[in-house]
């Protein structure tokens, strides 16, 4: 990557639900138990509001017809709004030029929320190694699912969903985002992301082919730009 | 202009129109169309996954495997075509010696970064080995980017995926350059490259080709 | 690229050019055949030429297509691309009275290249220019507001330059995003009590994608906006420029992704054209059909998405239906259901499976019940007449001047299309019509796309029922990938896939434009090849450009949910938008 301009996100840290409480006050039967039927009505109301950029919009469209129906998860009410949304599917590219309205989007969505991340290009920036695209949207927003795909099909995203679902049942989720106060990935402490080999990570960069280190290549590159610029001076 | 060009003249409302009658029409389609979903639920066009799946064809671009010879290693030869051809640079091979001199190299790491990977194919197009097909298996959520980088293990040939009750196999190394082959065939055709290749090579290393073979010297005529 | 070079270069008016420039400023340039006519003018006297060429009636270049500009700086040629000739702006122009395209060029300095705008002249290059300035760096004196499209207002540099690197970001903040020229505008007009300055998107369900109108409303009339785009710009030109031209095949199907296969075809047959190679019949044929089932699909989804935004949703119920069953068809040519990448140069990736004639004519059944369908709903419905007839109005002689191509300019009464007047891929043999409109409101654009679609289906079914044999692809092995048969045990085999992998297939140095009719209008490819495997530069001219360009001209004086109506009809789709 290039050490040059170093590229510092809009990102906040998001403070933890409400310091000093925790999700389950003690653990007996009864609060145990309202907390699995609050779960299932969180996970079978889930509530999509779909950021959709590009073809995965298109993907995301074709899963709420009637030929996939999403509305069959309980998802029917789409909504643009986010105030009226828990589930943010960022479905498309996300450019540096987007990144400031999706992260106000996320803030203004109220707690609790997940976001699932559709498509190749929002989990990681896809084949788009480029100077105008976040490479994922986890640099902005956390993400609890990222589905695969360009564009995932629609079968893959209700899979991706009813993983979610499980994960909220068993109450994974709303304990995973208490425990940890996100910090945007490129800041360097997230040690999900640092585990990350660096040909993944990788944006285009010049002599390399491809964003992978070949030094004899880029060697070879160089000494050919040097030759061409002695023989244009002759 | 050439072309038979049709004009839509402006729209003048009918009186039908214009009392909103055309309107009962669209409700009685939609009532229709409603009465049969609810009744008749065969006709019904949603698919209702995960219980029932939609059937995808035998070229279906879902996750990639990797090709095993009948001893168990893997086809693969390290070649780096696969990683070449991809427009995402998504796969990461490092290579090893095989002690084998045939097979020469064998890959010691082999990943695809499957939330890199836009399922083009290409990998599948690009490999001299047959070692890189592509599954019907379009199930891919993960819920850390870690889990989506697919290493040797998860990547090689596995009864469950390609067996029964599996995916089974999608896109495949076609032979669709071919003249006049149908997909999947594989009787020679008798072609050879080789003339095109010499040429190809002239004209590369910018050596002229062969000068065609003079014409035999005509008999010597008298000058005029 | 074809032997023959035309006398004139292609250009007909060559001797009036000829007496109107008497000191060579301005000159034809021999172009091959395939290529557009070409003519070079001198900095000095590129405004001139515009004029003379827009003006004078033996030449007539009424529409304005594209502005190309090309950085020449790691091109083979003389010191002067590397210094006085660095860039080079090629502006694409189209007579809609001769039906001809030309290409005007001419050279700038590396050190602030400078030109006059071409605004007063054709008004569509208002935001080409912009494009221009904000990706090469080529000022425009006089232009109403250069500044940057694109890109995000925190961007350094110039992106399309051949010094910039390819991965090289910059941070974009809030205050980046929020300004735009309108919003910092505080007058009002004389008449007006009082104004509210409101945001469009570009995160809105009504703006299909990234799309952003920043609106002046008098209560629910719209009094002054400004559109703005560059939120989905994915770099797909400098993407192309670092790989190689097959790897630039999966990328042209995110251009625009409701009809992928039609830009694919675009990009196949540029690069093609460049390598002076045929591809076989039955390819020819199944782009063709696959093309219009494309363009069926394109039109349903933009008539489905309109309809949600003015409440229907039932609509966009149906025509998912049939666009659900095209996927089908394509997912079982090539594998997966919306970015196909089944073109490849020199053909198809595969042959059609065994039952593509029965399907394709299955299909044709459907789809035609579900246009039905739509149309039982739609067109005689007196509330969608009210809404959509009568708005978003363009008249002929606006969308000729602000570079309309494709349905929304052949519902303003201009009946271009290029399948028809420059016929390629075997349309010439295909009998269908070309519907035309002439109101220019938005019930005509609908009825237009409507009527499209019929003619689609009777292009399919002729094609299909003569659907010829043979090989989907082209013999010549230097630039298709050799069959799978020889790459196993063949030497030669081998060695000509490995070189087509590894180092792409190697285009003779050169340049075309070359164009089709997609879904939204004419689809261009200017490429620039400079010998290597990859493509030096490839431009595409988007269809919907000049459409949203022109959009916040068209909603002036309307409401609020008249732009909403307007914005559907004109089918924006932001993935071509921006690239």
């Amino acid at each position: 990557m290039n050490d040059k301009k170093v590229y510092l996100p809009t990102a906040r840290i998001e403070p933890p639900l409400a310091p000093g409480v925790p999700s389950t006050v003690g653990s007996d039967f009864l609060t145990t138990k309202l907390d699995a039927l609050v779960q299932w009505g969180q996970k079978n109301s889930l509530w999509p509001m779909p950021f959709g950029t590009a073809c995965c919009a298109i993907e995301f469209m074709s899963s709420v017809s009637s030929h996939y129906d999403l509305a069959r998860f309980g998802a029917e009410v789409v909504r643009f709004s986010p105030r009226q949304a828990d589930l943010m599917i960022i479905a498309g590219t996300i450019t540096d030029k987007q990144a400031p309205i999706l992260r106000k989007i996320y803030d203004q969505m109220p707690e609790p929320k997940w976001v699932i991340s559709m498509g190749v290009c929002a989990c990681t920036g896809g084949f788009y190694r480029a100077y105008h695209v976040v490479q994922g949207v986890d640099e902005i927003v956390p993400v609890d699912v990222y589905v695969a795909g360009c564009p995932p099909t629609p079968e893959n995203l209700i899979h991706g969903l009813i993983e979610l679902q499980k994960r909220i049942q068993s109450g994974e989720l709303a304990r995973h985002r208490e425990a940890k106060t996100y910090v945007p990935i490129r800041v360097g402490t997230d040690p999900q992301v640092e585990s990350l080999p660096a040909w993944s990570k990788a944006v285009m960069a010049p002599g390399r082919s491809h964003g992978r280190e070949f030094p004899e290549m880029a060697e070879s590159a160089e000494a050919e730009a040097a030759e061409a610029e002695k023989g244009s001076k002759a | 202009m050439p072309g038979r060009v049709v004009t839509i003249q402006p729209h003048e409302p009918t009186l039908g129109e214009r009392l909103y009658l055309p309107l009962l029409q669209g409700m009685a389609l939609t009532l229709k169309k409603f009465v049969a979903n609810v009744f008749t639920p065969k006709t019904r066009p949603t698919i209702e996954y995960p219980e029932q799946r939609r059937q995808y064809s035998d070229r279906y671009r879902g996750r990639h495997i990797l090709k095993t010879r009948e001893d168990g290693s893997l086809k693969c030869v390290a070649c780096y075509m696969c990683a070449t051809a991809c427009p995402a640079d998504c796969i990461n091979i490092v290579a090893g010696e095989h002690p084998n001199l045939a097979y020469e190299k064998y890959p010691t790491v082999f990943e695809i970064d499957l939330l890199r990977c836009v399922m083009c194919g290409f990998c599948v197009d690009a490999c001299p080995k047959d070692a890189i097909w592509m599954t019907k298996d379009y199930e891919m959520s993960y819920f850390s980017r870690q889990d989506a980088i697919y290493g040797i293990p998860e990547l090689t040939e596995k009864p469950s995926d390609t067996g029964e009750g599996g995916p089974g196999y999608g896109y495949r190394p076609y032979y669709g350059a071919s003249p006049a082959k149908k997909a999947g065939q594989f009787e020679p055709s008798g072609l050879s490259l080789l003339p095109m290749t010499l040429a190809r090579n002239a004209a590369i290393n910018r050596v002229p080709p062969p000068p065609p073979k003079p014409p035999a010297p005509a008999p010597a005529k008298p000058a005029a | 690229m074809s032997a023959t070079l035309s006398a004139t270069g292609g250009v007909s008016f060559a001797p009036v050019l000829e007496r109107k420039f008497p000191d060579g400023s301005v000159s034809v340039e021999r172009r091959p055949a395939a290529d557009v006519p070409t003519v070079v003018a001198a900095p000095g006297s590129f405004h001139e030429a515009a004029r003379f060429l827009r003006d004078d009636p033996a030449a007539g270049f009424d529409l304005l297509l594209d502005l190309v500009a090309v950085d020449r700086l790691k091109l083979d040629g003389p010191p002067s691309f590397r210094g006085d000739e660095r860039f080079q702006l090629n502006a694409l122009l189209y007579s809609t009275k001769r039906n001809e395209h030309l290409r005007l060029r001419v050279a700038l300095p590396a050190t602030e290249p400078r030109l006059q705008t071409l605004a007063e002249v054709w008004p569509a290059s208002n935001w080409f220019e912009r494009e221009a300035w904000d990706l090469m760096g080529i000022r425009f004196d006089g232009h109403p507001n250069l500044a940057r499209l694109l890109t995000h207002n925190g961007f350094v540099g110039h992106a399309l330059r051949k010094d910039y690197e390819a991965g090289q970001r910059w941070l974009c903040t809030d205050e980046d995003v929020l300004q735009t020229a309108l919003a910092a505008k505080t007058d009002l007009p004389e008449d007006v009590f009082e104004t509210m300055t409101l945001n469009f998107g570009p995160s809105h369900p009504s703006t299909h994608g990234t799309l952003r109108i920043v609106l002046r409303v008098d209560g629910e009339r719209i009094v002054a906006a400004e559109s703005e785009c560059g939120y989905l710009h994915r770099c797909f030109e400098k993407m192309s420029e670092t790989h190689t031209y097959t790897q630039v095949i999966p990328y042209t199907d995110r251009l625009n992704y409701c009809s992928p296969m039609i830009n694919g075809n675009g990009y196949a047959r540029a690069v093609e054209q460049m390598l002076g190679i045929e591809i076989p019949a039955r390819a020819r044929a199944v782009r063709v059909v696959l093309s219009e089932f494309s363009r069926i699909m394109d039109h349903m989804v933009c008539i489905g998405a309109n309809l949600v935004d003015l409440g229907g949703l039932t609509t966009f119920w149906y025509s998912y239906q049939a666009r659900e069953e095209i996927y089908s068809l394509l997912e079982a040519c090539c594998g997966a259901r919306l970015t196909s990448s089944y073109a490849r140069i020199g053909g198809l990736s595969l042959d059609v499976p065994d039952n593509f004639v029965e399907w394709c004519r299955t299909l044709g059944r459907s789809v035609t019940t579900h246009i039905r369908e739509v149309e039982t709903l739609l067109t005689k419905n007196r509330i969608f007449q009210k809404r959509m007839s009568g708005t978003g109005v363009v008249t002929k002689e606006q969308a000729i001047a602000w570079g309309f191509t494709g349905p929304c300019l052949r519902a303003s009464g201009v009946g271009y299309d290029v399948r028809k007047d420059k016929p390629y891929d075997g349309y010439d043999e295909v009998d269908f019509d070309v519907p035309v409109a002439t109101a220019g409101d938005n019930y005509s654009r609908y009825l237009v796309r409507m009527e499209e679609m019929r003619q689609s289906l009777r292009i399919i079914e002729q094609v299909v029922s003569k659907l010829p044999g043979g090989p989907v692809v082209s013999d010549d092995y230097r630039v298709v990938l050799p069959p799978k048969e020889m790459v196993y045990n063949e030497m030669e085999g081998l060695i000509f896939h490995f070189k087509n992998v590894f180092e792409g297939i190697q285009v003779p140095a050169g340049e075309i434009y070359s164009y089709t009719e997609g879904a939204n209008g004419e689809l261009g490819y200017s490429i620039v090849s400079d010998g290597s495997g990859r493509p030096y530069r490839v431009k595409v001219r988007p269809p919907c450009f000049p459409l949203f360009a022109a959009f916040e001209k068209i909603i002036i004086g309307g409401m609020v949910s008249d732009a909403v109506a307007t914005l559907g009809t004109l089918n924006i789709i932001a993935g071509e938008l921006d690239r």
